[in-house]
């Protein structure tokens, strides 16, 4: 972890999520930590809750969802998760989002350049310089604003629709990007791209991003910190480089056994069994009806956080190793 | 250049409506003619059979369907929609007299059944599963299940009858006052217009206990649309990102949340108008007021062809008109859409 003062820091972040009176705890104490100008992944197969913590750490939990505890940092100040309208405040004041799906989160209605014209509208910009900015923030995304400024989100590619987005978020001035599984939906190629822009935008603005993604792989390539989240629990966390070169978590190290050559986009779904097997009950390690060295302590618990070779790992395993 | 495929569009969809009331027009003429009873006996009870036989001749009525669909088509095509045989005058004139009356009683009825509708729809959806909405639901419901004479009635009752707060459930204007020189027809409108406040403002309180009435049963259904379209398109991922970009409720919630809501809202406002102008019928006959709803019912009940004729017809271009109408504001709400048309 760098040693610089966090950007942005979560901690303890617990979520249920609550249907036909249901009640099921989808994140539990979720933590993580990024650097200014840090990219961070966020990995875990779909459903793991990578998305959700995301979203309801900057107070876009939907309707359904219960935060049940957890605090936000961010740039030194902090927030208790549960005020879900407070954290709000700190979109367009430094946080910024992208999505997977770029075109429907475009607003059909508006021409790409007056989108991200309303976007700056929030703030005070002489009307004279208004066009300019816009052009530039176009070209910063690598699009010609003479070109697409003027067509709707259904009239341009799904790449083109994610830089709009991303000009969109940028138009902001934002610190710290929450990209979503930005490239899910695009191909090969154009993801590429897209995240050696993203890197780029990284170096030149000291902008944090958080990569969340499924695809191991591709966050190995970009970033320098690492979370990995399984059933809603933070398996292992920390340095990208240590844990890549020593997985201790059963879970990480089925993952990365699983990736064949690094520079092969690959999917993440390489265990048996899903997510969610097994019982709904709470307090136990959630892996251990995946995990290979499963034992009755296990189940005793959720492990706790252990501190050792420049990460965080989850896992009874490596009790005796701390201590 | 989205304009000539456009306009294009609005040319074939007006040739299609205009097959369509041509079929309308057979379908009244044919029941009018084929309906038991006969407008010849029910106007002179009292006639020998000679004598019925030529007023028949006299008027057609003998010739076959086709000759006298025929000969009505044509003349509807001059403007001529004949003769009402209550009234004494053309139906074309007493159409022009009573139009008026009724359009305004509708537009106010509409237009309030809107301002009310659809922000109570906005906020329940907004508020959606909480005390606002499910209050709001009950007073929906309450809304829908009053029928609007009993509503009318007791109405009367009350503000006028015991309370006074309303004027007499006379029609449009009480006697007191002129009727300010006809510009829109609309006598609110043109009591302005002849800059005669009083009279405006006494033609707005005779306008509404009856426009409420009318609107009353707009709100419901509108309300309800709109709750649950906004519900789905606040699940949106452009209402998400719009909220993530930090813009404001001016752009997210009524930008484009609402936006993207109001394809079901316009459309099932366009159905409601139908609805609305059956309804004017009934709260004409309560408030008196010399509308095409009572005409309708009273050429009705006497077997007065030509108007009912005229009527089907007015309401079947009204809803024809309603529905390109409709249609073509999907164009104005979502590019999608313009562009889908203009392909
Ligand atoms: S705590 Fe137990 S079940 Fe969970 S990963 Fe470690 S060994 Fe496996």
């Amino acid at each position: 972890m760098s040693a610089d003062a966090p950007l942005f820091q979560i901690d303890g972040l617990t979520i249920d999520s609550i249907r036909a009176d249901r009640r099921r705890r989808i994140v539990q104490d979720v933590s993580l930590c990024v650097a200014p100008g840090q990219i961070y992944g966020l990995v875990g197969e779909s459903g793991s809750g990578k998305s959700v913590s995301m979203m309801a750490s900057v107070g876009l939990a939907t309707t359904g969802l219960a935060v049940q505890a957890g605090t936000v940092r961010f740039g030194g100040v902090v927030q208790q998760a549960v005020d879900q309208r407070g954290l709000k405040q700190n979109l367009s004041h430094g946080i910024s989002l992208l999505f997977q799906n770029a075109k429907g989160a475009l607003s059909p209605f508006l021409a790409t350049g007056a989108q991200v014209g309303r976007v700056l509208d929030r703030q005070a910009i002489p009307r004279a310089d208004r066009e300019a900015r816009i052009s530039e923030l176009f070209r910063v995304v690598g699009l010609n604003h003479a070109d697409l400024g003027g067509k709707y989100p259904h009239q341009i590619s799904g790449g083109q629709a994610q830089r709009v987005a991303m000009a969109c978020a940028l138009a902001t001035d934002p610190k710290l990007l929450i990209a979503d599984e930005p490239t899910t939906a695009l191909d090969v190629t154009t993801e590429r791209e897209m995240l050696r822009f993203l890197k780029r935008l990284c170096e030149d603005r000291g902008l944090a991003i958080i990569l969340v993604a499924h695809n191991l792989s591709l966050v190995s390539e970009y970033c320098s910190g690492l979370s990995i989240l399984h059933a809603g629990q933070v398996v292992e966390d920390g340095d990208l480089g240590a844990i890549f070169d020593e997985p201790l978590h059963p879970y990480t190290q089925g993952l990365i056994a699983a990736v064949p050559d690094v520079d092969e986009p690959h999917e993440l779904i390489p265990i048996a069994g899903s997510v969610w097997g097994g019982s709904a009950d709470i307090d136990r390690c959630r892996f251990s009806h995946r995990c290979p060295f499963a034992m009755p302590r296990c189940d005793a618990g959720i492990p706790t956080g252990i501190r050792t070779r420049g990460r965080n790992v989850h896992c009874v395993l490596y009790d005796e190793a701390a201590s | 250049m989205p304009f000539p495929p456009l306009l294009r569009y609005v040319l074939r969809r007006l040739a299609i409506s205009c097959l369509v009331l041509l079929g309308i027009s057979l379908i009244a003429f044919s029941m009018a003619y084929l309906l038991p009873s006969d407008p010849v006996t029910s106007r002179y009870p009292d006639i020998t059979n000679e004598q019925r036989a030529e007023i028949r001749r006299q008027m057609g009525l003998d010739q076959p369907l086709p000759v006298q669909y025929a000969r009505y088509m044509a003349s509807v095509f001059q403007g001529d929609f004949g003769k009402s045989l209550g009234t004494g005058n053309s139906v074309a004139e007493d159409i022009r007299q009573r139009l008026p009356a009724t359009l305004e009683l509708a537009t106010y009825g509409i237009v309030f059944g809107l301002v009310f509708g659809i922000p109570l729809g906005i906020v329940s959806a907004l508020r959606r599963g909480r005390m606002t909405d499910h209050l709001l639901r009950v007073f929906n419901l309450g809304a829908q299940s009053i029928p609007a004479f009993w509503l009318g009635v007791v109405l009367i009752f009350f503000l006028y009858f015991q309370w006074r707060i309303a004027p007499s459930p006379i029609g449009r204007l009480s006697p007191m006052f002129s009727t300010p020189p006809a510009v829109t027809g609309f006598l609110t409108v043109d009591g302005l217009i002849a800059g005669k406040f009083d009279v405006a403002w006494a033609a707005l309180r005779q306008l509404m206990l009856p426009a409420f009435v009318l609107g009353l049963g707009v709100v419901s259904p509108v309300a309800r649309i709109t709750r649950s379209a906004m519900i789905e398109s606040l699940q949106e991922d452009y209402v998400t990102f719009g909220q993530a970009l930090g813009l404001g409720f001016r752009y997210v919630i009524l930008g484009d949340a609402f936006r993207g809501a109001l394809v079901p809202i316009v459309t099932t406002v366009g159905f409601i108008i139908g609805n609305v102008f059956a309804g004017a019928a009934i709260v004409e006959t309560v408030f008196a007021w010399p509308g095409l709803g009572r005409y309708a019912v009273t050429a009705i009940t006497t077997s007065d062809m030509a108007p009912v004729c005229t009527c089907i017809l007015l309401i079947a271009s009204t809803v024809a008109i309603t529905n390109l109408l409709v249609d073509l504001s999907y164009a104005l709400i979502d590019p999608r859409i313009r562009h889908e048309y203009a392909r």
